[in-house]
């Protein structure tokens, strides 16, 4: 027999959609993502709503700068209101956040370590503040294991955010660093002095995947990134690096990575450089 | 293996054994009763899967008073053809996004089953799939749904659906306060 209860049956009229199941709101929601819920379904009717407020679940996936997303109400929205929908969105994950992905200042940096402490995830986009505070936030979020930063400018930095940043999160799996030229088309490419990567980076066991997009790097540099990451499965560097200046022992190291890509260019003339 | 496609015709009851059959008889809310695969109804509902196996499948139809007989007739459509359809390898592919869960993309003939019913119909194929624990059919379902909402303001998605704007002025005016930013375009 049957193992519900009293039954409703036969057909009614026009469906009540606000009055949909909430676990069914919740899954059309987790379709639709954090931007297209603000900005639209959550306030389309109050049950819905509640499902927005009260699913912290929703709210475990953050991503506000997707470089894909063409969603033109999101296209037109100001910055202002893009940070607000971040904090929103962090409050209502009720500490419950895992990955986070957009554009970061350093007071959202500090907001990330107050309301999502199990952060596994980060990616910060267009990051032009202070290294030194990205750095102390970084390591702040102990559950990290994959960090993807594109640094917007010329930012204020302690000369080597690479090593920094392995210093302050040993535990990465995976760590993606992009430097303003790599990104920007309106730029000069060889406008910035380019972060060099020329010494050792601290041991990163778990690391399998270290893409490094316009640093200055030395086979000495490279050599070390090999040494100190054992597990390393994926190396893209796409750097001012002078392959001819491999040796046999380095280029034995590099094959013994299973995906690698060497994209590399020339170092601009001298009077490039300031 | 051939199986029957549910029709929707009502079944003379069958004197074999329920146990020997390689099809289930439902029952809708309407009393209209319908054939399905038994493979396929346990594969792909955790509730039907659990009635098979417990032996509270009844002859005579199983009733499932909470589903009405058109709803009923997409499922077990569903259900049929699903159990004839050959998995793409595409299934294992999600849409990829950062924010949304990965969620297994509908087959080219899943979106076709969807997109060929009236907003009532979705409503209640959407229900029953819930009520069946049919997780394909909701991936199915909901994903369609969520299409029709995607890049709409409010009062778009309100249209859509048929949706009243059920909050008073003076809630809104609250969650303008809280929320000024998500209005900036209304």
């Amino acid at each position: 027999m049957s193992s519900s209860s009293a039954s409703e049956g036969g057909l009614t009229a026009a469906r009540d959609w606000a009055a949909l199941p909430s676990d069914i709101v919740l899954d059309v929601f987790l379709r639709l993502g954090p931007h297209e819920v603000m900005l639209g379904a959550e306030r389309v009717c109050k049950p819905w709503r509640h499902v927005a407020l009260e699913e912290p679940t929703l709210w475990r996936h953050v991503g506000l700068d997707e470089p894909h997303y063409t969603n033109e109400r999101w296209m037109c929205c100001p910055c202002s209101v893009k940070q607000q929908m971040l904090r929103v969105a962090l409050d209502r994950a009720k500490g419950q956040c895992e990955a986070f992905q957009g554009t970061c200042y350093d007071s959202d940096l500090l907001l990330l370590v107050i309301r999502a402490p199990f952060l596994k995830s980060l990616s910060i986009q267009h990051y032009g503040d202070y290294g030194e505070r990205l750095v102390k936030v970084l390591k702040k979020l102990t559950l990290l294991e994959d960090v993807e930063v594109y640094f917007n400018n010329r930012i204020d930095w302690d000369k080597s955010m690479l090593q920094s940043i392995c210093k302050a999160c040993r535990h990465l799996k995976k760590l993606v660093l992009k430097h303003a030229s790599a990104f920007d088309l309106e730029r000069d490419e060889d406008e910035f002095v380019k972060e060099r990567v020329d010494g050792p980076i601290p041991v990163m066991r778990n690391l399998h995947t270290l893409k490094l997009y316009d640093f200055d790097l030395s086979c000495k540099g490279l050599n070390a990134i090999l040494d100190g990451c054992p597990r390393l499965e994926t190396l893209l560097i796409d750097c001012y690096f002078d392959k001819g200046k491999m040796d046999k022992e380095l280029k034995l190291k590099c094959a013994r990575v299973k995906n690698l890509t060497l994209d590399t260019m020339q170092k601009p003339p001298l009077r490039w450089l300031f | 293996m051939e199986v029957d496609k549910g029709k929707g015709e009502a079944e003379e009851t069958r004197k074999v054994a329920e146990a020997d059959r390689d099809t289930v008889t439902l029952k809708s809310s309407d009393g209209k009763l319908f054939e399905v695969s038994k493979e396929a109804a346990a594969r792909l509902s955790t509730v039907l899967a659990g009635m098979i196996a417990g032996g509270s499948i009844d002859d005579n139809g199983t009733d499932l008073k909470q589903i009405g007989s058109e709803a009923l007739e997409n499922v077990v459509d569903y259900c049929n053809k699903h159990a004839n359809s050959i998995p793409s390898a595409a299934l294992i592919s999600s849409s990829i996004s950062f924010n949304t869960a990965p969620f297994k993309e509908p087959e080219e003939w899943e979106r076709k089953f969807v997109d060929r019913l009236s907003h009532d119909a979705l409503f209640d194929l959407v229900e029953a799939a819930n009520f069946l624990g049919m997780e394909r059919l909701l991936d199915v379902t909901c994903h369609k749904i969520s299409e029709m909402m995607k890049g709409k303001s409010p009062d778009q998605i309100r249209e859509v659906f048929n949706i009243k704007n059920d909050y008073t002025k003076e809630e809104l005016e609250e969650i303008r306060q809280e929320l000024a930013w998500a209005f900036y375009d209304d």
